[in-house]
């Protein structure tokens, strides 16, 4: 068992002509992904590693069963092709894009919850089940079957995080990326009530980082359910000066809000192992596993 | 990016929000000139991007020409947290009769833009959210339902407004919310929205944030440099499409793919007692040059002595990467010592061009392993060295 992503999840890549898209076609169909077809106005009819390109998300559904579609088109054409995929009810639309304007993503959140259909980016990694597949830009061979579950707002401490443990024999059961920027999908929450009903998954790694509230939000949530698993947190940032975006959007203390020490805080207080170091998160997991097995 | 009050009001004016007639000038004696057009008392302005400019004096009142001349000499002599008054804003006094606030911006938590409105004009809007949490009346936009201008009234009202000001000032904030998402805002804020003694709704001050990510979509709005406060390095880097924060008085450089790796990394060279000089954040689809562009980025200041390179090939490539950084080594006039992290798509590729240039790179090991060996190597430089 895992989350979202199974064995037979069969996904679409939307952009799959483009540089990325054809690159990341062939290290899905590499890791065993069911790559079933891909999009591309006005290139339908050709093909990209073998898989069938079409002009539009209804003529793929058409040809084939479509459960996620994976989107890497350029920033200005995710609006269309997120609503494309969630007006056609493909259940996951997992946006890899960053640099998507945020009234765009506002209207993409919008109508994934009017259609329910579970977005997540943008600005993300993806989601990976290890060993089985994934929709997503992640190399697989740095992650590796087990039972952490790990969800992170950033893509790189996801890689950094995963290839930790796999190296030390510790596999995970699925990596979500939940993206880095300030509009997003699926926040912390979801991923997390996701983990808790799944038998697959002993212990969960939440990685955040300074700027917005999502893990006070987290916070708040696994102390009102009692959350069944035990859970580890790591929060990036601490020493980030305040008022100074940090790379992307998302990452900015502003006005006080988004501190390291206020996530630390929410997160102690609702039973959460807060690790101090991403190394520490290695030696939790390790005695986490030690315990399950 | 954020924009002038000037700038703010010239779109409010092609919205139709009344805005007070002024005048923007360089210097004192446009400022008189300028208040000599207008007629009668004025109000000279300091046109800054940073806010807290009322309490720092850039805002004063004149009675006459010869006031404002003073008033703007004044003014355009000071710097406002740093940053140098280049222009004031010269405009007509209004005969206030009434002072709200009106302002929308985007709620991250609710994946959604908040309308917020006060009768408490003129102050700051989170003293009244703290305070009196029940004068803030919001309303919520989702960006996909058509805003409703019946909506808008009902959230002046339960502000508290009544009588004949309901209809006008729903009036003007239905067009600045039109204005927010046709121009990709993530701030739009009039404060104070002010009724003056003749019964008229206008915005006397402006201030409006546009989305970075959404100025493709607005290049008509040519809209002038700004940000002079940027250094050359922070210039460079936004022209190259890297993200790069200088950090202080630190010694150490660090480039990483992605925000939260980048900090988690800067967290770590702190916690190993290293001092961080800046930050930068690669982002995705980095191209060889982008690379090398920063390393001649974070290695420019030469407090710079080391280098941690800490990078995953996900939506990057590390053969790309490498090839930047050897880039960056064959042209480099000053050597520093790098320590490269680096693992995943096309990583032996990536590892054997850092071989030919004998940087060391972890493969397997964590980023506490990258940063000590980074300490290491920069003691034995630095022994070498002084």
């Amino acid at each position: 068992m895992a989350i979202l992503v199974h064995r037979d999840t069969q996904m679409i890549i939307q952009g799959i002509t483009g540089r990325q898209g054809s690159f990341h076609t062939a290290r899905s169909l590499e890791y065993g992904a069911k790559v079933v077809g891909g999009t591309a106005p006005g290139r339908g009819g050709a093909k990209v590693e073998g898989v069938p390109v079409f002009d539009t998300v209804a003529e793929a559904k058409a040809h084939a069963r479509v459960d996620a579609s994976l989107i890497l088109v350029p920033p200005a054409g995710v609006l269309d092709a997120a609503v494309e995929a969630i007006e056609n009810h493909i259940p996951l639309v997992v946006i890899v894009t960053e640099h998507v304007p945020v009234l765009d993503a506002m209207q993409i959140v919008a109508l994934a919850r009017q259609h329910g259909v579970r977005v997540i980016g943008p600005n993300t990694i993806g989601v990976i089940t290890p060993g089985e597949s994934k929709v997503g830009i992640m190399p697989g061979f740095i992650y590796s079957p087990g039972r952490i579950g790990i969800v992170s707002r950033s893509g790189t401490l996801t890689h950094e995080v995963a290839s930790n443990l796999t190296y030390r024999g510790i596999g995970q059961s699925t990596c979500v990326g939940i993206g880095g920027d300030p509009i997003i999908g699926a926040p912390f929450t979801d991923i997390l009530q996701l983990f808790a009903e799944d038998p697959g998954t002993d212990a969960v790694v939440m990685i955040g980082e300074v700027g917005g509230a999502a893990e006070e939000q987290a916070a708040e949530y696994l102390k009102s359910v009692k959350y069944p698993k035990p859970v580890c947190a790591f929060i990036a940032g601490a020493t980030a000066p305040p008022g100074k975006r940090m790379g992307h959007a998302g990452a900015i203390v502003e006005r006080g809000v988004g501190t390291a020490a206020s996530k630390v805080k929410a997160l102690t207080e609702a039973g959460v192992t807060v690790a101090r170091t991403l190394d520490d998160i290695v030696r939790w997991a390790g005695g986490r596993t030690a315990a399950a097995g | 990016m954020k924009l002038y009050e000037f700038e703010g009001k010239a779109l409010f004016a092609r919205w139709g929000i009344l805005t007070p007639l002024g005048r923007v000038v360089a210097t004192p004696e446009d400022a008189a000139v300028a208040a000599e057009e207008l007629g009668g008392p004025t109000v000279v302005k300091a046109q800054v991007l940073t806010g807290g400019r009322g309490k720092a004096g850039g805002v004063r009142l004149a009675a006459d020409p010869a006031e404002a001349r003073e008033a703007a000499a004044a003014i355009l002599a000071m710097a406002i947290r740093g940053e140098p008054v280049r222009r004031v804003l010269v405009e007509q006094q209004l005969a206030v009769a009434r002072e709200f606030y009106a302002g929308i911006t985007v709620d991250r938590a609710a994946g959604q833009a908040v309308l917020m409105f006060s009768t408490q004009g003129g102050m700051d809007i989170e003293a009244v959210a703290a305070e009196q949490p029940g004068a803030i009346a919001t309303l919520y936009l989702d960006g996909v339902a058509p805003v409703r201008r019946y909506r808008i009234l009902e959230t002046v009202k339960r502000a508290g407004l009544s009588g004949r000001e309901v209809t006008a000032v729903t009036d003007v904030i239905l067009k600045l919310v039109r204005l927010f998402f046709a121009l990709d805002c993530t701030t739009a804020e009039i404060n104070p929205l002010v009724v003056t003694a003749e019964g008229q709704v206008v915005a006397a001050d402006a201030k409006l944030v546009l989305d970075d990510e959404a100025l493709f979509r607005h290049r008509d709005l040519e809209l002038g440099p700004r940000e002079e406060h940027q250094t050359e390095l922070e210039r460079a880097a936004r022209e190259a499409r890297l993200a790069y924060v200088p950090l202080g008085e630190g010694n150490i450089g660090i480039i990483a793919g992605g925000a939260g790796l980048a900090m988690a990394t800067m967290d770590m060279v702190a916690a190993h007692g290293g001092r961080p000089a800046n930050f930068l954040d690669t982002g995705g689809g980095v191209s060889a040059e982008q690379m090398a562009e920063a390393l001649r980025i974070v290695t420019a200041e030469s407090r710079v002595e080391g280098v941690l390179i800490n990078v995953f090939g996900g939506i990057n490539n590390c053969a790309i990467m490498a090839e930047g950084i050897a880039r960056f080594l064959r042209e480099a006039e000053r050597r520093v010592p790098i320590v490269v992290k680096m693992r995943g798509h096309n990583q032996e590729e990536g590892w054997a061009t850092l071989a030919e240039w004998d940087v060391p790179v972890i493969k397997f090991g964590t980023t506490e392993e990258a940063v000590q060996l980074l300490l290491e190597r920069m003691g034995e430089a630095g022994g070498g060295v002084s």
